[in-house]
């Protein structure tokens, strides 16, 4: 009985560890992002501007992505 | 409903505008590389609105508000979760590695690194889904236009088969990746307008909530993530089959996506494509599914309760269209008409590309010329538009909404195809028989959930599970190709050219 309340309170639950769980995956993807070295990247051998480097604008991207999945409901 | 002749007349020159856009970029197309991969020379913001609109169209502006009204926000996962983290992984990691590999197509790929049958039995398998999604495509637009114009259904589908017909045979790729642009800055235009002039008519964001919030089974619908123990959408389903599976084979392993940006002119072009597609998806899935929110709340009355078992299929948008003015009626049924023939061309020069190079060349003429190519490409066009015309009477009498039969039809593989790739790309040790038994064990596991009505998400998810097991213990099992034979086809492998420079 225990285990089967505190199973419903998980599932009722969900939607804040869901939110964390799908932001911590959007974390995870900015820091893969970040740590890529620069020499996979062929743009990035020529150093343009910042805003010119499409690295940027994925991080820019998957950091709007968390914030949207940790704020929202 | 009629349209007047300030909306007639829109429509109409949208219509002849892009016809005319795509056959004038048809005029350079001579060879199969022209037709099928737009001559390697497409610039990248083309490529990344055109890989919107080849996912998002006018099955989606239909199928998403129907199923916006039905669950809400939670609609928007498909895009957010199921397309931005897939795609930023696909820009930075699989789209360069299949670039350089010089591929058309994922099934010529998965031929290269494990065996012929792979090949074969993935190129017929996309064919059949294609098929199945053109007849998803026309059973769209026949939706709106019996709602909003009076045709019959055969009427709308022919008209709509003949138009993107016109200018996919001749223009190719290239002519699609052009007008799809166009139709990717109509669509948003069309989508704001719908949103707009419908929460005005709500009465604002707030009234919105408050309307909704009133009606039975609604409790859920302004949340992105709906509990564990939500039978329709589950959180962990949604992040596992969807994020995980569902939305990277579809992003890494759809020719209809793929191939757009194999036609870019460099790696950094088709990189920055797939960003600035990711980009577009962070906002776009909202107006989509908003569009169900607030028939919800204004037609509720007319279309039944958000309870799955008895609501009207398929008639949120048609209904939204009606509280449109002259003019934005015109622009929004252009809006609407944008999303038809991107999806359309996208798919139908997709699925004539994949039996060219995969069933056509290798299996029935070795020896055939370019030109010949061209031509059974451009045969094989009008072929699909017609089988996707006969597959839209069993969709239309099957499924309860046109995103669901999509989804359905993907499931049934993308678990297996996922599992492939994934264990070709990354691993050397990954052996031809592991493959092909991978790939019968994740479509045997697929199919058999199915069967039993499992949840299409967790069919997804345990197929890919089921897929990449057997792959890895048949071949541990086995024995790997050589070093030699893998180079450019393992992501940590590069061919010896690369490593040259």
């Amino acid at each position: 009985m225990t285990k089967l309340s505190f199973t419903l309170i998980l599932a009722q639950a969900a939607p804040l560890s869901g939110r964390l769980a799908f932001a911590a995956v959007f974390a995870c993807l900015i820091v893969w992002l970040l740590v890529i070295p620069s020499s996979h990247l062929t743009e990035e051998d020529q150093s343009p501007a910042w805003w010119k480097r499409s690295r940027t604008w994925a991080v820019i991207v998957a950091t709007s992505q968390m914030l949207i999945y940790l704020l929202w409901n | 409903m009629h349209l007047n002749s300030i909306d007639l007349a829109l429509v109409v020159i949208y219509l002849i505008g892009v016809a005319a856009i795509g056959m004038w970029v048809s005029r350079g197309v001579k060879t199969g590389r022209d037709l099928f991969l737009g001559g390697r020379s497409l610039p990248w913001w083309a490529v990344g609105t055109s890989l919107v609109v080849s996912d998002i169209g006018a099955k989606d502006m239909v199928g998403l508000a129907d199923d916006g009204y039905r669950f809400g926000l939670v609609m928007t996962n498909f895009d957010l979760i199921g397309c931005v983290f897939p795609v930023l992984i696909a820009a930075f990691l699989f789209m360069p590695f299949l670039w350089l590999a010089g591929v058309y197509t994922i099934p010529e790929y998965l031929g290269r690194r494990y065996n012929s049958a792979v090949r074969y039995f993935f190129a017929v398998i996309w064919a059949l889904f294609m098929v199945g999604t053109l007849g998803v495509i026309f059973v769209s637009a026949a939706t709106m236009f019996e709602n909003l114009l009076g045709w019959g259904f055969l009427i709308s589908v022919g008209v709509t088969a003949t138009l993107v017909g016109v200018y996919t045979v001749f223009g190719g790729l290239k002519a699609v990746v052009y007008t799809d642009f166009i139709s990717c800055l109509v669509l948003i235009v069309g989508a704001t307008l719908i949103c707009v002039i419908g929460l005005v008519e709500v009465g604002g964001w707030s009234a919105l909530q408050e309307k909704v919030a009133a009606l039975p089974n609604t409790e859920h619908h302004f949340q992105l993530l709906r509990p564990a123990s939500d039978p329709d959408y589950p959180w962990p389903a949604v992040l596992l089959g969807l994020g995980f599976v569902l939305g990277p084979a579809y992003w890494i392993g759809n020719q209809a996506i793929v191939q757009r940006s194999f036609g870019t002119k460099s790696q950094s072009e088709a990189r920055a494509s797939y960003v600035l597609c990711a980009a577009i998806k962070t906002v776009f899935p909202f107006l989509l599914v908003l569009p169900g929110l607030i028939g919800l709340a204004l037609f509720h009355d007319r279309l039944g309760s958000a309870s799955a078992d008895s609501w009207k299929v398929g008639g949120v948008l048609p209904e939204l269209v009606k509280l449109l003015p002259t003019g934005i009626l015109g622009i929004v049924l252009g809006a609407f008409l944008a999303g038809i023939m991107s999806n359309l061309d996208s798919y139908v020069n997709s699925a004539s590309t994949l039996c060219v190079t995969d069933l056509y060349q290798p299996l029935i003429r070795p020896k055939a010329t370019d030109r010949e190519c061209l031509w059974v490409g451009r045969i094989l066009i009008v072929v699909f538009l017609l089988g996707g015309a006969f597959a839209s009477f069993y969709v239309r009498d099957t499924f309860k909404s046109v995103f669901e039969a999509f989804q359905t039809f993907l499931s049934f593989f993308q678990g297996a195809l996922l599992a492939l790739l994934l264990a070709g790309m990354l691993s050397r040790r990954a052996t031809q028989w592991g493959g092909l038994c991978g790939l019968l064990v994740g479509i045997g596991l697929a199919a058999g959930m199915t069967f039993y009505n499992v949840l299409f998400l967790w069919t997804a998810w345990w197929s890919f599970v089921g897929a990449l097991a057997t792959v890895i213990i048949v071949s541990l099992m086995t024995r790997p190709y050589d070093e030699e034979r893998l180079r450019g086809l393992v992501c940590w492998l590069p061919s010896r050219e690369k490593e040259t420079q």
